[in-house]
């Protein structure tokens, strides 16, 4: 078993009710389910296999291919919606080589939309690997992922 | 020990019962008939389908006559309006996105319920492509109701494979094996308890399907053949 499993298993006794939070932890890790870990999950907790996949299939929060090292969540909630969430889904894809949700093929960007990030008073908003952006328009996130992009090079 | 007996009226008939018995027991003492899909006498009762629902004087919402103990003393009514109404509902939604072409119970509670499908007409239906992954049996998930039986005898009410179980939610929800393998990659032995079970065409053994099909005998043989078993000359 990969060491980075194991570590994540000593936090766990094993017990079903623990499935989820393991399954969180090892996607953390991941940044996806890989098909191995799953079945080493099923082991550790011993639960069938197929029953683990119909857990982690049920939420929306799990996947089973890796994502881009920028992870851009674009808020599709009503009030952003209104406010012209469908515009700012659109510049985002175009600026990150994307025609809608997905993944970009040198794995640098996955876009992803959500139903509320929960900061209706910024709409239109996105979270850009977990921090919040409000009130954008498209120039906003031309300039954001520029900057963003920028960042990334010089690290 | 004498067990403890409740009455209770179903339909305007006084029964006794043992207490515990279910709501959908004590109306087969009573000679009243509820229509379930879900339920299955070898299988733990679920309440996944709701079309066994009755009418209990005093309780807030229609109850799942499988699952629900009769209480001492309870008025049920079987078929209210109340009770044709959600059934005629439930009825309506699965035939409008189920294929029930070859589950001809469901069909005659369609037709007894006086269903009307088709005013769900263009709405989504669920038309998955058949998966034939092995030797013994496809699976045609555009027929299944999700009742969930053949989920329950492959883990703990029979053959404890663990094979299968849902996978996804809400309509795309679908029953599966491990990351959607094939079956022969998973631990299905083929019993067969899952064809059996299947209340639709959704589970269908190869061999009567080949046969469906028009496929010479000796040619069903040799599709349906085990692939070990052939070079066993």
């Amino acid at each position: 078993m990969e060491e980075a499993l194991s570590e994540i298993f000593l936090q766990f006794e094993g017990k079903r009710e623990e499935i989820i939070p393991i399954l969180q932890r090892v996607q953390e890790n991941y940044t996806y389910l890989p098909e191995d870990s799953m079945r080493q999950i099923a082991r550790f907790t011993k639960v069938p296999e197929s029953d683990i996949y119909g857990v982690a299939t049920f939420y929306a929060q799990f996947r089973f291919t890796p994502t881009g090292r920028n992870h851009i969540c674009v808020c599709r909630g009503t009030a952003c919606h209104v406010r012209g969430a469908p515009a700012i889904l659109e510049e985002v894809a175009a600026n990150v080589g994307l025609e809608d949700e997905g993944t970009t093929e040198d794995l640098e960007y996955t876009l992803e939309t959500v139903a509320c990030i929960g900061c209706c008073a910024l709409a239109p908003a996105i979270t850009y690997n977990e921090e919040v952006h409000g009130n954008l328009t498209k120039n906003k996130v031309r300039k954001l992922i520029k900057a963003e992009a920028g960042k990334n090079g010089s690290e | 020990m004498s067990e403890k007996y409740i009455q209770l009226t179903i339909d305007g008939t006084p029964i006794s019962v043992p207490a515990g018995t279910t709501i959908l027991d004590a109306a087969k003492e009573a000679d009243v008939e509820i229509p379930v899909l879900c339920y299955f006498a070898h299988t733990t009762a679920n309440g996944l389908c709701r079309l066994c629902v009755v009418e209990v004087e005093g309780a807030r919402m229609l109850q799942a006559a499988c699952v629900v103990a009769a209480q001492d003393g309870a008025v049920v009514h079987t078929r209210s309006p109340k009770v044709e109404r959600a059934r005629r509902t439930l009825l309506e939604m699965l035939a409008s996105t189920v294929d029930i072409s070859e589950s001809p119970e469901l069909q005659a509670l369609v037709a007894e319920y006086e269903c009307f499908p088709e005013r769900f007409e263009g709405g989504k239906k669920r038309q998955p492509v058949v998966i034939d992954d092995n030797p013994v049996y496809l699976r045609d998930y555009s027929q299944c109701v999700m009742c969930w039986r053949c989920v329950q005898v492959c883990a703990d009410d029979a053959q404890f494979t663990y094979a299968l179980n849902f996978s996804g939610r809400g309509f795309d929800t679908q029953i599966a094996t491990f990351f959607d393998k094939p079956l022969t990659e998973t631990t299905c032995v083929f019993c067969g308890n899952c064809i059996g079970v299947c209340p639709t065409g959704a589970l269908k053994a190869k061999r009567e399907y080949l046969i469906e099909q028009g496929v010479a005998p000796e040619q069903v043989l040799e599709l349906t053949r085990l692939k070990g078993r052939k070079n066993r000359t």
